[in-house]
């Protein structure tokens, strides 16, 4: 597997060997720095840059993968810093143990932050995050006895009583945030919240959590931001109310849009940038701060990707992955033939299918479904075909407990709604529950990670399901997949035709446990080359032993793959049939206005 | 019986020429972000050039010479050139970035700090003086209120109906109004959204404008200024939601009532704070705005 050269000096994409390499290289440099010219201007510019870049990467850490631009970092800074030297001050805390509170108080401002944000995404984000920040910075007025108001806390006990010494704080907390923040960005949970960014309704229909992976990631963030501001107070010797501002919060969105939104190389080098830019104008004269703004805007305006617009590679280039290298030789029917019924062969009791009974489903005052009952064996694979409009896409969205409204403040009202999976009631599950119990579905509009390769696509639905028994098929997975193109292959699906996006959807649903695939409109939008590709996909899932209940307007490949067709009109079942009788039922026939014309013949 | 009534009066009047102020600044922003979906974190931009501008103006030789009717037009003339120039910030800047309305929020953020800094590189931070449209105060019972205060509730009073007329009744009210309600639907029947939309942002730089060259002579007009105006029209419009113009001045007076209540039981930093936490609980709960309806 031949890879083309990547810029991997510093830790912004490549292995995991090259990364490690990457914050070496910088440890050194900076360790270089602090011995070579000790107490010196350069060396009190460099740590000034640490502090600096340890907030940028805050920054990243979240708002990289989320696609959130948070306008509040300030307040993760600020409120850390305040802590820590308040602490230090009002209670005479020693330094370090000041400076380990500031970052607790970070990574829970950040938890505060994650909870009040859980609804809000984009624009409604940044404006919480900006209004946070905003709060934070009036409430150090409140109270000037406390917080000193505009003068700020002084006379806080630095963490080092030398300039050398506050320095070398100042960059191992740098080296420390790195390493988290690298991490983190590589880890499964970086996959995650990268994936989640890109198209959060997918990630949840694979069984991504999402809230608890914001959580995680705005706890990191406010944790590495708190430490920084923390350090900030503790080398300084004082806290003011300048660290709360939105100057800090747009200083620090600025850096980090600039570096580039996934790259830890890119933030640093523009937290260095910045700093020497600074400090080289506030010796000069006094337009220095005109210019450094402007310097800011103009590079965020022509690089809307950052000066380093890396994203990382999950760690897929490691060959040698036990599953993977065995699909490389099996031919279809080979791999199929030794993937029996892999994870039905569980206890009798979730050998139990699918249980549907007399679902309701009313937005306003139209019934989308109206009662319909419905029970489905283990393997069994049923066709749902019917006029628009008959509830097809409602029932499937009802079992796979993506039912819209919710968010656009429709009401669906549900009621009697009884769905059951293997024994167990999905009553009150989300759509991610779900999915972690092994129902999936695929979108009638193709949907994928646009900035993904197909092998990160399928790592993602693997890794989203982690901690259940049963491991999914790799396989399978990427033997599917493989219609659409190679599986390794390093373009990201955005840029690949639509079939790839619909094959890989199909394969994800099977890489983590495939149990009941809901699959909504499959051949849309495709041509028939790709339709057959597509219809492969799923009779191998059949044969596996895979639960399908799919919609389809295009009869003749559907009845090719289904045992049982559902035929529905007007939120009710009318037939059940088997394909090769279905369209002779007379209901039928009354539906779909073939009555008529058999009549004529 | 006086006394209260008095005291009741005075809040209310303080109410008011507060209010009328906060609405002229958040109508123009609301209406942005009511019609493209985007924050124009610039706003508080246009308030500051507005101020500056009617101070840079009052000190030209024609005008310079003081008197009422001067006075109206160069804060006329203020607003309109504010005006201006957010017709160019659209159309040279803020365009080629609607589809991307987090970066927008970055740029106007960013935009605002160069503004104040290149007023005080090339002024300084001492506070600027424009001389008020009517000198001198008005007294209501135990109060003191400035004449200048007195033509902002004026501005206010005439300008809304006129703003809530044009919005109803001209062809380009209806185009805005189309676009906010829906800028695909509106481009089918042949409405540019994005023309109509740097329209709107011309007409909010005008009004904020406005309420800059109004405010200077009762503000002290330094080059951060544009942080109050930003504030306060972040918060209105988190507060009144968008959609009505009706919602947004409503807003405003509620929050200069709050505000001024406030002030008069705990002080002015307590008022500040409580404004921002209110904003804050409201997008919390709900995002969208405590008073948000669609225009219709």
């Amino acid at each position: 597997m031949s890879e083309p050269a990547e810029v991997g000096w510093l830790t912004g994409s490549g292995s995991g060997r090259r990364r490690a390499a990457g914050i070496l290289l910088l440890a050194f440099t900076l360790a270089a720095v602090g011995l070579a010219a000790p107490a010196s201007f350069l060396a009190d510019l460099v740590g000034a840059g640490c502090i600096l870049a340890i907030m940028v990467l805050s920054w990243t850490v979240f708002c990289g993968p989320s696609r959130e631009i948070s306008f509040g970092q300030a307040f993760f800074v600020g409120g850390a810093g305040y802590l820590a030297g308040l602490l230090q001050v009002r209670c005479g805390l020693p330094p370090w143990t000041a400076l380990l509170a500031g970052v607790v108080g970070g990574a829970l401002l950040g938890f505060l932050v994650a909870v009040l944000t859980l609804r809000h995404r984009g624009l409604y984000f940044s404006m919480v995050t900006m209004a946070l920040q905003l709060a934070a910075y009036h409430a150090l007025f409140l109270r000037s006895s406390l917080f000193g108001g505009e003068e700020g806390v002084l006379g806080i006990q630095t963490l080092a009583v030398t300039r050398a010494g506050l320095y070398a704080v100042a960059a191992a907390g740098l080296i420390a945030a790195c390493v988290a923040v690298d991490a983190f960005l590589h880890s499964r949970w970086g996959l995650l919240l990268g994936a989640t960014g890109q198209n959060e309704e997918l990630a949840q229909s694979l069984g991504v959590n999402v809230p608890r992976l914001r959580l995680y990631g705005l706890a990191l963030s406010g944790a590495v931001a708190g430490l920084g501001g923390a350090l900030y107070v503790l080398t300084q010797g004082q806290a003011n109310a300048e660290l709360a501002s939105e100057a800090i919060s747009a200083r620090i969105v600025l850096a980090g849009i600039v570096g580039g939104l996934w790259s830890l190389p890119g933030a640093l080098v523009t937290a260095f940038g910045l700093q020497a830019l600074q400090a080289w104008l506030f010796r000069a004269v006094s337009v220095d701060a005109l210019i450094y703004t402007s310097v800011l805007l103009a590079l965020a305006l022509l690089l809307p990707r950052g000066i380093v617009p890396i994203r990382p590679h999950w760690g897929l280039s490691r060959p040698g992955r036990p599953t993977g290298s065995a699909v490389a030789g099996g031919s279809e029917p080979a791999a199929a033939a030794s993937l029996t019924t892999g994870s039905a062969a569980e206890s009798p009791a979730s050998q139990e299918g699918l249980v549907v009974s007399g679902l309701v489903l009313r937005f306003g005052g139209v019934r989308a479904l109206d009662g319909v009952s419905l029970e489905a064996r283990r393997g069994d694979a049923i066709g749902l075909i019917g006029p628009n409009g008959a509830g097809k896409s409602s029932l499937l969205n009802a079992i796979a407990g993506n039912l819209p409204g919710d968010a656009r403040g429709a009401t669906a009202v549900s009621q009697a709604q009884e769905v059951r999976w293997a024994g167990r009631s999905l009553r009150g599950l989300d759509a991610a529950a779900r999915a972690r119990l092994g129902v999936r579905k695929t979108f009638q509009q193709v949907m994928s990670f646009p900035d993904l390769t197909l092998a990160e696509h399928l790592e993602v639905s693997r890794v989203s399901c982690a901690g259940r028994a049963a491991a999914g098929d790799p396989a399978l997975a990427r033997l599917i997949a493989a219609g659409g193109g190679d599986a390794t292959a390093r373009t990201p699906l955005g840029l690949l035709p639509p079939a790839a996006a619909r094959l890989a959807e199909i394969a994800m649903a099977v890489a983590a446990p495939p149990e009941l695939l809901l699959v909504d409109e499959p051949f849309a939008a495709l041509s028939g080359e790709e339709v057959e590709a597509v219809c492969a996909g799923l009779e191998t899932l059949h044969r596996r032993g895979v639960t399908l209940v799919i919609v389809e307007h295009r009869l003749h490949e559907l009845f090719r793959l289904v045992d049982r067709v559902l035929v529905m009109d007007r939120g009710r079942i009318i037939a059940v049939k088997p394909p090769a009788e279905v369209l002779l039922d007379p209901v039928v026939q009354q539906v779909y206005g073939i009555v008529e014309r058999g009549d004529a013949a | 019986m006086s006394q209260l009534t008095t005291h009741l009066a005075e809040l209310l009047v303080l109410t008011l020429t507060r209010g009328s102020l906060y609405a002229l600044i958040a109508v123009g922003f609301a209406l942005v972000f009511g019609t493209g979906r985007i924050l124009n974190l610039f706003h508080g931009g246009f308030f500051l050039l507005g101020a500056y501008a009617a101070f840079f103006l009052s000190r030209l030789p024609p005008l310079s010479l003081g008197g009422a009717w001067r006075q109206v037009l160069l804060t006329l003339l203020a607003a309109a050139a504010v005006g201006v120039f957010g017709f160019a910030y659209y159309w040279g800047f803020l365009r080629r970035y609607l589809s991307r309305p987090i970066h927008l929020m970055v740029i106007g953020l960013a935009s605002n700090l160069l503004v104040a800094l290149l007023f005080r590189a090339f002024y300084g931070t001492r506070a600027a003086y424009v001389p008020p449209i009517i000198p001198g105060t008005l007294r209501i019972g135990s109060i003191q209120v400035l004449g200048q205060e007195w033509v902002i509730v004026l501005a206010a009073a005439v300008l809304f109906p006129t703003l809530s007329w044009v919005l109803r009744h001209t062809r380009i009210g209806g185009a805005i109004r189309a676009v906010a309600e829906d800028p695909k639907g509106a481009s089918l029947v042949g409405i540019r959204p994005d023309g109509v939309l740097g329209t709107t942002v011309a007409l909010a730089a005008v009004l904020a404008g406005l309420a800059g060259a109004l405010a200077a002579p009762v503000r002290v007009v330094t080059p951060d200024l544009w942080t109050f105006a930003l504030l306060k029209s972040f918060t209105i419009v988190i507060l009144g939601g968008i959609g009505s113009l009706r919602g947004t001045l409503l807003t405003a007076y509620a929050l200069g009532a709050v505000e001024i209540g406030c002030i008069s039981l705990f002080g002015e930093a307590q008022a500040e704070f409580f404004a921002v936490l209110l904003a804050l609980a409201a997008l919390v709960v709900r995002p969208r705005g405590v008073l948000h309806e669609r225009a219709s």
